[in-house]
């Protein structure tokens, strides 16, 4: 694992991912750039939840190793979940949603951002992989924090639209719109007992389930 | 480690157990209703209502289908004048689940990802299931109370507009709408045995006051009772009892019979044949054996039906075999064989049929391709083999003889002992 220090404070910056430009410091939340390793900005600090996964938790879908090498956590009106930025082994990068204990597995796609710069209402339809999707849910969201290494910046108030889609297979479908910037992530439901969970987060009070320890 | 938030209303402090999921908590001090979205706590409603005595009291533990639940939220629901309640179970690893209790009954539900399909004519599709609309299945519920910690943002008063779909073997979908979202939950029946762990005592409680019993025990004393006379009275009433029972009991004939039932189908009638009995009362026995079966059910109804009479004399017997993992290891519970004893039944012949139904639980926690046991193969058919005798030793009699003949000797015993120390 390449090391290199915080320009903020000089803490240990570890690079867990392969070539992500930005990565946020675990103990000032300096946000910074890699190239170059100046401050971007700050993050800000994630409050505490009950999630089973955590930077480094590692597993496989599809046949394909993956690690979680960082995390940014959403908020809006009625609540908050977590994105996790899982580093598979052939180089690519998947988001792991997390939201209300139920998981998603999503992939950039950003051959379809221009499909999804129109116009979108709650009900708007969308084929995309021979599944039809449904807009269901529509909100503003704004990042409460990010750690580890992340493909972006993620200041503090940083505000997006969300768009979900749902779809009647178990697969979904996430639009996040900033400004004139459309991000397209397609995917589906999974069970974390699926992904083979490796180096979960232990709970104080709980027991890991067998098939995930 | 949980988050811990005070109440507004009422300073009591409160524990968030799903911390970063939970946006609504009903305090359980004092009823109020508040906004943990954010690291501001607000009070969405100050309801200082008396608060329920809840079957599953929140913060209980218990295990479903090898994974350990928290009982952390309660919703009192109710639609058309009738009620229940439901109770929200997390798990860290596992998320969230349902406990519906309704009329006595339980149910598991799990929320659905994906939406059943629909099938065209009014039903829906779903694990190789196929679920019709329930009679009067479509209602508008409302929350009429609340308490403990939900991942949305939940208020007394809310309105949904629920569907429910039933499947032949007890299992249910219920489709809830409230104008933004679909929501989608199905629901397995679950014996209220299985609910039992959440209300066992759980952990050490020394603060408890002792007992009525155990003052009242310090207070009795035997020291005039004479131990061997008692003991040698207490051996003569159940040795006399045993040779009474088995006189009565011991089998003359024996019918056996066998038959097959497919999990999850039809509910098959199996004849076994006619038995001739002789005294004016005795006692029959059904024994039965199944083939190997594991997280599955059989239901059986026998019935003996009296050829000239037309009486019939029922009873009900099951086969449950379950197993799982939890925090222990693995667990099972259950046999694959079981008695039943008619008692008092007449002269006569009889012809003795049985029904039988077999369920297989559809465990939610399980992804099918991960925990696939190879050694663990489960049929779509169960073999059942039964043998009907006359006669039939009545142990439950028995063990009630021997209880009764034999505590007070145990009791004396005891409290001779207890104060020889």
């Amino acid at each position: 694992m390449a090391q290199m220090n915080c320009p903020q404070c000089g803490a240990p910056l570890p690079m867990r991912g392969g070539g992500l430009p930005y990565a946020v410091c675990a103990y000032c939340q300096a946000v910074v750039m890699r190239d170059g390793m100046s401050q971007v900005g700050t993050a800000a600090v994630l409050p505490y939840d009950i999630s089973p996964i955590q930077l480094g938790t590692g597993g496989a879908m599809d046949g394909t190793r993956f690690t979680v090498v960082g995390r940014v956590r959403w908020g809006w009106s009625d609540g908050s979940w977590n994105e996790w930025l899982l580093q598979l082994t052939d180089g690519t990068t998947r988001w792991l949603g997390e939201a209300m204990g139920q998981f998603q597995l999503l992939a950039p796609r950003e051959e379809l951002a221009e499909r999804f710069s129109g116009p979108i209402l709650l009900g708007s339809r969308a084929t995309v992989d021979g599944q039809n999707f449904t807009a269901s849910d529509i909100k503003q969201v704004t990042c409460l924090g990010g750690e580890g290494d992340l493909p972006f910046a993620c200041p503090k108030d940083w505000a997006v639209e969300s768009i979900d889609f749902r779809c009647d297979t178990g697969a979904a479908l996430s639009v996040q719109r900033d400004g004139g910037k459309v991000d397209v992530y397609v995917g589906r439901y999974v069970e974390l007992a699926e992904l083979k969970p490796s180096r979960l987060r232990k709970i104080e009070g709980w027991t890991m389930p067998e098939g995930l320890a | 480690m949980s988050r811990a938030v005070t109440c507004p209303c009422c300073g009591g402090g409160i524990e968030v157990k799903a911390a970063g999921y939970t946006v609504s908590v009903a305090c359980q001090y004092c009823g109020s209703l508040l906004d943990v979205a954010h690291p501001d706590v607000k009070v969405i409603a100050e309801y200082h209502q008396k608060l329920a005595r809840l079957a599953l009291p929140l913060g209980s533990r218990g295990a479903l289908f090898g994974t350990q639940w928290e009982v952390i939220g309660w919703l009192a629901r109710e639609a058309s004048g009738y009620g229940w309640e439901e109770y929200l179970l997390f798990n860290p690893y596992a998320g969230y689940r349902w406990l519906v209790y309704s009329n006595g009954h339980w149910q598991f539900g799990q929320m659905l990802t994906a939406h059943p399909k629909a099938l065209g004519d009014g039903t829906y599709g779903w694990a190789s299931r196929r679920f019709g609309a329930e009679e009067d299945g479509a209602a508008t519920i409302t929350t009429k109370a609340v308490l403990g910690e939900f991942y949305w943002r939940v208020r007394a008063g809310e309105q949904v507009f629920a569907e429910s779909f039933i499947s032949g073997d007890g299992q249910s979908l219920s489709r809830e709408a409230n104008g933004e979202e679909v929501q989608w939950t199905h629901l397995v029946p679950l014996p209220s045995w299985r609910i039992r762990s959440f209300t066992r005592r759980q952990g050490p409680s020394s603060a408890n006051p002792p007992s009525r019993f155990a003052a009242w025990w310090a207070d009795f004393d035997v020291a005039d009772t004479s131990l061997p006379n008692m003991a040698g009275i207490a051996l003569a009433t159940v040795m006399a009892a045993n040779l009474l029972l088995t006189a009565m009991g011991s089998p003359s004939l024996s019918q056996r019979g066998q038959g097959q039932v497919t999990v999850d189908g039809a509910a098959a009638a199996i004849p076994i044949g006619a038995i001739t009995l002789a005294r004016p009362k005795q006692f029959v026995t059904i024994k039965v054996e199944s083939s190997n079966f594991v997280n599955q059910w059989v239901d059986l109804d026998y019935r003996l039906v009296n050829r000239q009479t037309q009486a019939v004399f029922t009873a009900p017997a099951a086969l449950e075999y379950y197993t799982g993992v939890d925090s222990d290891g693995t667990w099972s519970e259950g046999s694959h064989s079981a008695e039943t004893l008619f008692e008092g039944v007449p002269a006569g012949q009889y012809d003795v049929v049985v029904e039988a139904s077999a369920h297989s639980w559809n465990d939610p926690t399980r992804a099918a391709p991960t925990y696939t046991n190879p050694f663990q193969t489960t049929p779509d058919t169960i073999g059942l083999a039964f043998l009907v005798e006359d006669g039939g030793m009545a142990w439950g009699l028995w063990w009630l003889v021997v209880a009764g003949a034999g505590l007070p000797v145990l009791w004396v015993a005891l409290k001779h002992w207890s104060r020889t120390r």
